[in-house]
């Protein structure tokens, strides 16, 4: 996060990017409660018999709907058109700074390295800025878990106890198992992808000497190896990401059981009703779901911190003549 | 004005931890054409990149018509290479590389490499676009377009780098000889394989582990 | 679609147990469902779990699914990863084969860079659908049919009256998804522009620096950034229109079932386990048909991509040649 800041105020674009994220923030909050509450008037529209208000209630949430996604639909165009303008400099500032380095900085490097900085380095930052699961999420899932954490609490404090006692354990096993072990492995990755993409170059512009030597086989051993280790290095990132979901299940499943039980023992201690029951699993939805969403994003965010790092570096890059 | 236009002394130069030139020295005289010879990995390569101001020398000093600064020393020579190294671009802006050059420079450029012909021929004449890679053009029109660019520049130091080794015989011989009215007068460093690709007025030298002796 | 094909018989048993277990875990996941309408429908009535053995058995019995259901979805996707990341490693290795296995004359005619690029762009492309798709389209399009036919099961009417609405939607999609499309191209090919001038700028470095044309191609580069941001900006905006606007018809279903669902379960037609269940689903059947334009233009963007590789793979097992270039062409 640090190093995309960095890049961000390095842009001069840092008070307009945070302006529009917070602008764009408030959407998920405020669809999850819309979505609760639809369903708890409907539910108690069917416990008081008022059933003939149904039309009248879905009509309404339509509406307000409708003004929802118009806001979201105009902030996300603007952030989206925000994020192209500032990959763009990017892409500028990039090409610009390759041109002012000495040429024995640039042969220096793999040509691998620099091809990987532009096509996927940058991609990342911008990924990072705009793409699905990142630091747009990140800001709303914050949000998300905040007010719907607010909201079910003023329900029911019970089932957001119950709740609160399923994610928890949750955070702790995912953040030790997965989360903290994803940059590592994908740095690992990057590094082997380079390996192979370098190996590309000798295959094409040595094919004389492959052939006459008859180093064909050599390369492809070569080429295998690293291959191999990418295949390994990526396992090891989905096995943290399978177990990642493993447990997401267990404890996300397993939560909705023990609000489930507990929500009914309540009704029937008549201390709630079945609406305000599908009100709190509406909420707790979100209360689940906002803090995963807050992992993925950080897991992919520290991910692509990494690249954003490589870009950094490469525009910071001296000119040692 | 200086003696010499290349002058080199005791250059030493390493690319991670290997010594590539050791001690070398070389006094080339203003409008003299010197060919160097040598294996593959032997540094040829390197000392021209020395030679074009690419390289700064870890030890002892390059002097190019004088110039000291690798950035003064590039303005005062021009590069014809081996591969393929044209811009995606018009001919025009390959010729001219950016550069304010007027029309009858550029055409006068285009006769010295004998190409004017072809390009006139072309519908979009010097505004055509070499494509990407230099695709739309075959190897010997690439290199008279790498050659055409070298008499625009008019630098004093011409440095070849296996200007015809890519080429067929017929096109290489040409290549050749629109080489020739391109050095006419400069001061010329042919790195080659081939020394039959060089002319009568070359003064040889040959290069072996990092060092030059005259051949 | 040929080098797909070869590589699922290259990997044969393994593409057979990973797609087991991920129809495995769908089912389960409906399983979990069955259970927890049942468990509605009982705690609604609260006289059912009058005794303790009965309360305590079904809870049992859930922490059971939720176990077992835990354990497949760990076994599905590490499996599934497994599959997807050797597809990648044969593509990889195919892709390395070919410039060993081609003529020397062929590869003079090459660009190193333009080369690497193609190998971190495209193979990348093929990997990561391999890794994101390939086994995910395969569960949604099994959640889909699944949940359909138990959704039917349970109630026709409701079924169809909360899936027909999706169609128009779906068409809206398709409209929507080709509009990106038309934007996403004209950005690509932009694109394309930018690289192959990126990649020349690193194999003409020397010349650039010799004829100081710096400013040259600097002009050139920003220029091609311009046209390339200018049609990116047009695409981001519409696209975020488009999808805005296709998330607020997607509520249109549930609005619907809401209405006419709360009415039948008055009428005492369906249970409120039945009802609630129905809104916990049917996100699973609308989901994927609206999904379809993307998942098919997706695929389509993945044929073409593997349809331009094709030529530039050999993929090869225990010595027999069963590849996919077309050197000999």
């Amino acid at each position: 996060m640090h190093e995309f800041l960095k890049l961000i105020r390095r842009l001069k674009v840092g008070r307009r990017y945070m302006t529009l994220l917070l602008l764009r923030s408030p959407f998920d909050v405020v669809w999850t409660y819309m979505q609760a509450s639809l369903l708890r008037s409907v539910f108690s529209c069917l416990e008081t018999g008022s059933a003939g208000r149904l039309a009248a209630i879905c009509a309404g949430w339509g509406l307000l709907c409708a003004m929802l996604f118009l806001y979201n639909g105009t902030v996300w165009s603007v952030y989206a058109a925000f994020s192209a303008k500032t990959e763009a400099r990017l892409q500028t500032d990039m090409t610009n700074k390759i041109l002012s380095l000495p040429y024995r900085t640039v042969q220096g490097r793999y040509s691998g390295e620099w091809l990987t900085m532009r096509n996927n380095d940058i991609q990342a930052v911008i990924t990072m800025m705009n793409g699905p699961l990142n630091i747009p999420h990140w800001v709303t899932a914050l949000l998300n878990t905040v007010l719907s954490s607010a909201l079910m609490l003023r329900c029911s404090p019970v089932l957001f106890f119950v709740t609160l006692a399923f994610i928890l354990p949750y955070l702790l096993v995912s953040h030790g198992m997965v989360l903290r072990r994803l940059p590592l492995l994908k740095e690992e990755s990057r590094s082997a992808m380079t390996h192979i993409t370098t190996y590309i170059e000798p295959l094409v512009t040595e094919a004389e000497a492959i052939a006459v030597y008859d180093a064909g086989d050599m390369m492809l051993r070569k080429c295998e190896q690293e291959s191999r280790r990418l295949l390994r290095t990526n396992m090891k990132m989905h096995l943290r990401r399978g177990l990642g979901d493993a447990v997401s299940r267990l404890f996300g499943i397993g939560g909705y059981l023990a609000v489930l039980f507990t929500g009914f023992t309540m009704i029937s201690g008549g201390t709630m009703t079945f609406s305000e029951l599908v009100y709190c699993l509406q909420m707790r939805g979100a209360v689940l779901s906002g803090p995963l969403m807050l992992i993925t994003c950080m897991s992919n965010i520290k991910v692509h911190a990494v690249c954003a790092k490589k870009v950094n570096e490469a525009l910071e890059e001296s000119f040692e003549a | 004005m200086c003696r010499y236009a290349i002058e080199l002394s005791h250059i030493s130069f390493s690319y991670e931890q290997n010594k590539i030139l050791e001690d070398l020295s070389l006094k080339v005289r203003q409008g003299e054409h010197v060919g160097i010879l040598g294996d593959s990995g032997c540094g040829k390569s390197t000392l021209l990149k020395l030679l074009a101001g690419l390289y700064e020398a870890d030890g002892g000093t390059v002097l190019i018509a004088g110039k000291k600064e690798p950035r003064r020393i590039r303005e005062q020579v021009a590069l014809v290479m081996q591969q393929n190294s044209l811009f995606p671009l018009s001919v025009r802006d390959n010729i001219s590389c950016g550069h304010t050059i007027s029309e009858k420079q550029l055409w006068e450029a285009c006769e010295g490499a004998s190409i004017a012909g072809w390009i006139a021929s072309l519908p979009d004449g010097l505004d055509t676009c070499v494509g990407e890679r230099g695709n739309q053009v075959s190897g010997g029109q690439a290199q008279r377009i790498q050659i055409a660019r070298a008499i625009c520049k008019d630098a004093p130091v011409i440095l070849l780098d296996e200007p015809v080794s890519a080429l067929d015989q017929e096109t290489g011989q040409s290549v050749l000889r629109a080489l020739h009215k391109l050095t006419a007068g400069k001061t010329v460093v042919h790195v080659t394989h081939h020394p039959e690709t060089l002319g009568d007025m070359y003064t040889l030298y040959h290069m072996e582990g990092g060092r030059l002796t005259r051949a | 679609m040929g080098v797909i094909k070869k590589l699922i018989r290259q990997h044969k048993p393994l593409f057979g147990v990973a797609v087991f277990l991920t129809v495995a875990s769908v089912f389960l996941s409906l399983i979990w469902n069955r259970f927890l309408m049942e468990l509605l429908d009982r705690l609604a009535d609260f006289s059912a779990f009058s005794d303790r053995s009965g309360a305590a058995g079904f809870l049992a019995g859930g922490i059971g699914i939720v176990l077992i259901l835990a354990f497949a979805e760990f076994a599905s996707y590490c499996m599934a990863a497994f599959v997807c990341e050797s597809f990648a490693h044969d593509l990889r290795m195919g892709y390395v084969r070919y410039y060993v296995r081609s003529d020397v004359r062929l590869l003079s005619g090459l660009r190193a860079g333009e080369e690497q690029s193609a190998m971190q762009n495209e193979l990348s492309d093929i990997s990561n659908y391999f890794r994101e798709n390939l086994f995910s389209f395969l569960k949604q399009f099994v959640t889909f049919a699944v949940t359909f036919l138990f959704l039917l099961h349970r109630n026709w009417k409701l079924t169809l009256l909360s899936t027909v609405p999706v169609f128009p939607l779906i068409a809206y999609c398709f409209f929507s998804g080709k509009t990106i499309k038309g934007y996403t191209d004209r950005c690509q090919g932009y694109q394309r522009q930018i690289n192959g001038l990126a990649d020349m700028i690193l194999e003409l470095f020397p010349v650039i620096w010799v004829y100081d044309a710096f400013g040259l191609i600097r002009d050139s580069m920003e220029e091609r950034i311009r046209n390339w941001r200018d049609a990116n900006i047009r695409k981001e905006k519409i696209s975020a229109r488009l999808m805005s606007l296709s998330g607020l018809l997607s509520f249109v279903p549930l609005l619907l079932l809401l209405g006419f669902g709360g009415t039948m379960t008055a009428r005492g037609e369906i249970s409120v386990g039945t009802f609630y269940i129905f809104i916990n689903l049917s996100g699973n059947v609308s989901g994927f048909l609206q999904n379809m334009p993307n998942i098919y233009a997706g695929f389509r963007k993945f044929e073409a991509s593997v349809d331009r590789l094709a030529g530039r793979l050999v993929l090869e097992r225990q010595g027999e040649d069963v590849c996919a270039d077309m050197r000999s062409s």
